[in-house]
């Protein structure tokens, strides 16, 4: 620009404004200072100044970023704001043109609870390790919140319909400003002395500084040391307070809170019913298993035909008889050769003191007699016995109800595998022997 | 934890084990029985008490002159 040509009052203005609005160390710059002249016009605009005690900035904040700022600041407020140096042309102002405001102090939070934050993680404050496990089915539950708060009607509304089993004990507490930690801190302590089976610490939205108690480090601490699971639900989903990291299970919000600590009954109650269905059903397989189990047995071959059964034994008890008769036989003969060897031994010596011999035989005789007698009784109630046995058994009554028994070289056939084509057959039924001859073997279940 | 909820708790965990004994199936037939009928037994125990705890805190909100802000 020439030092001698004059220019037009928007040239000059123009040209100071782009310089300034190209100077890099003027643009997204961060100003604290205090509001005056705050107006907000229907446009959604602000208009104000920014000033400390020697100096003043007109600043515009446009609606599309004070939409953001979350509070209306008023006069006398102390604020930081981050924005760009400009030239108003028409007014030949210097303007400040705001892009974001925060409470004046909030910084400083800011900076503090990130400290903070450090701090306690780094102590393990916040390890998932020290959480401890929040209870499923809770029926004495702890609310530290404000008195009539919204927060609070939440919670007790959201746990009248999913848990109303549950008996609330409610801790009402400040949950902003300066008592409030140090209440919020006691409230707690006093919850784990009575043994409640959870704790639910909530509060609604606000800004940060509203939830700054729950930022405290000694709220923290005394989190930390309780025994009773905590839940908490501070602000929005996207308030992370102190708190919530030393906490046990972390809600977004109270309602979530509320949730997170509560079963659904109707879930309960059908889960309940599962169980018991389950219960049912098993225990109905299980009987339906061992009723097969026991069918099964039944049709076992001795089951299902129980002559064979006798059918056994009774071969078995003819087969010792006959053996018992044939012995008896023999003990028989045995006494008889006996007798006639005395008698003919008697015959022999007879004048030599016949009388004493004749005694001795006599006695001899006695003895004799008495021993076969005894002999001749225990055989006969041996085979009283046996044939009493016999008849019970007997082959014949089995024979005479259609039954046969079949020998091979004198042992009973029970099995196919006895036999072999052409093999010779005693049939044995009621009334005398079949002789027959084995034409063709099948098992059972082929037949 | 408070008495109640330790032997509802107790219960409810008691009955899932019972369930998952039953699903095995390898019990003898007498003990499947018995638990069988101690499972029942929970089921009831459970329900039971979850209606009494309800009935309890309305009685008990009822007493405390209802809800205030509910």
């Amino acid at each position: 620009m020439s030092n001698t040509r004059a220019v037009a009052v928007s040239a000059l203005l123009n040209y100071a404004k782009g310089k300034l609005e190209n100077d890099p160390l003027l643009q997204n710059v961060l100003v604290v200072g205090e509001i005056s002249n705050f107006s907000s016009y229907r446009s959604g605009h602000w208009y104000f100044s920014l000033k400390d005690a020697a100096a003043q900035i007109r600043c515009v904040m446009f609606a599309s970023s004070n939409r953001r700022t979350g509070f209306l600041p008023k006069d006398g407020d102390r604020v930081i704001v981050r924005g760009d140096i400009s030239v108003y042309t028409a007014r030949g102002d210097l303007q400040f043109i705001v892009s974001a405001m925060k409470p004046d102090g909030i910084g400083d939070l800011y900076l503090q609870y990130e400290a903070l934050k450090k701090k306690l993680s780094a102590e393990g404050l916040f390890d998932e390790s020290r959480k401890k496990p929040v209870p499923k089915w809770p029926f004495s539950i702890a609310l530290v919140t404000g008195r009539n708060t919204a927060a609070r009607s939440d919670v007790l509304t959201t746990l009248k319909r999913r848990w109303p089993c549950a008996e609330i004990t409610e801790y009402p507490v400040l949950v902003q400003g300066k008592e409030s930690a140090a209440q919020i801190a006691s409230a707690l302590t006093a919850c784990d002395k009575n043994d409640h089976d959870v704790i639910l610490l909530v509060r609604g939205g606000g800004s940060i500084e509203d939830l700054w108690s729950f930022n405290d480090e000694q709220l923290a601490r005394v989190i930390s040391r309780l025994e009773t699971p905590l839940i908490t639900g501070v602000g929005h989903e996207t308030d992370f307070t102190i708190a919530d990291f030393v906490a046990d299970l972390r809600a977004p919000t109270p309602t979530g809170a509320a949730e997170r600590c509560s079963p659904d009954i109707r879930e309960v109650r059908k889960h309940i019913a599962d169980l018991k269905n389950a219960l049912v059903s098993e225990t109905d397989d299980r009987l339906e298993k061992e009723s097969q189990r026991l069918e099964r047995i039944r049709n076992r071959k001795y089951f299902r035909s129980p002559e064979r059964l006798a059918a056994d034994r009774i071969m078995r008890l003819h087969t010792i008889s006959l053996r018992l008769n044939r012995q008896i036989d023999v003990q028989k003969l045995e006494l008889k050769r006996k007798l006639e060897h005395f008698e003919k031994q008697l015959k022999d010596s007879a004048g030599n003191s016949i009388h004493t011999y004749q005694r001795d035989i006599e006695a001899y005789e006695a003895s004799l007699m008495l021993q076969t007698d005894r002999i001749m009784k225990r055989s006969a109630e041996r085979l009283g016995r046996n044939a009493a046995l016999l008849d019970a058994y007997s082959p014949l009554k089995v024979l005479m109800r259609g039954y046969s028994i079949a020998f091979h070289d004198g042992t009973a056939v029970k099995e196919i595998s006895q036999v072999k084509e052409g093999d010779t057959l005693s049939v044995r039924v009621s009334d005398g022997r079949i002789e027959t001859r084995v034409e063709k073997t099948m098992k059972e279940d082929q037949a | 934890m408070t008495k109640k909820s330790r032997t509802f708790e107790e219960s409810m965990t008691r009955l899932e084990e019972i369930v998952e004994k039953l699903e095995e199936n390898d019990l003898p037939l007498d003990e499947t029985i018995a638990l069988f009928e101690e499972g029942l037994g929970l089921v009831k125990t459970c329900g039971d008490r979850l209606k009494a705890f309800e009935q309890k805190v309305e009685e008990i909100s009822e007493r405390n002159g209802g809800e205030e802000d509910a």
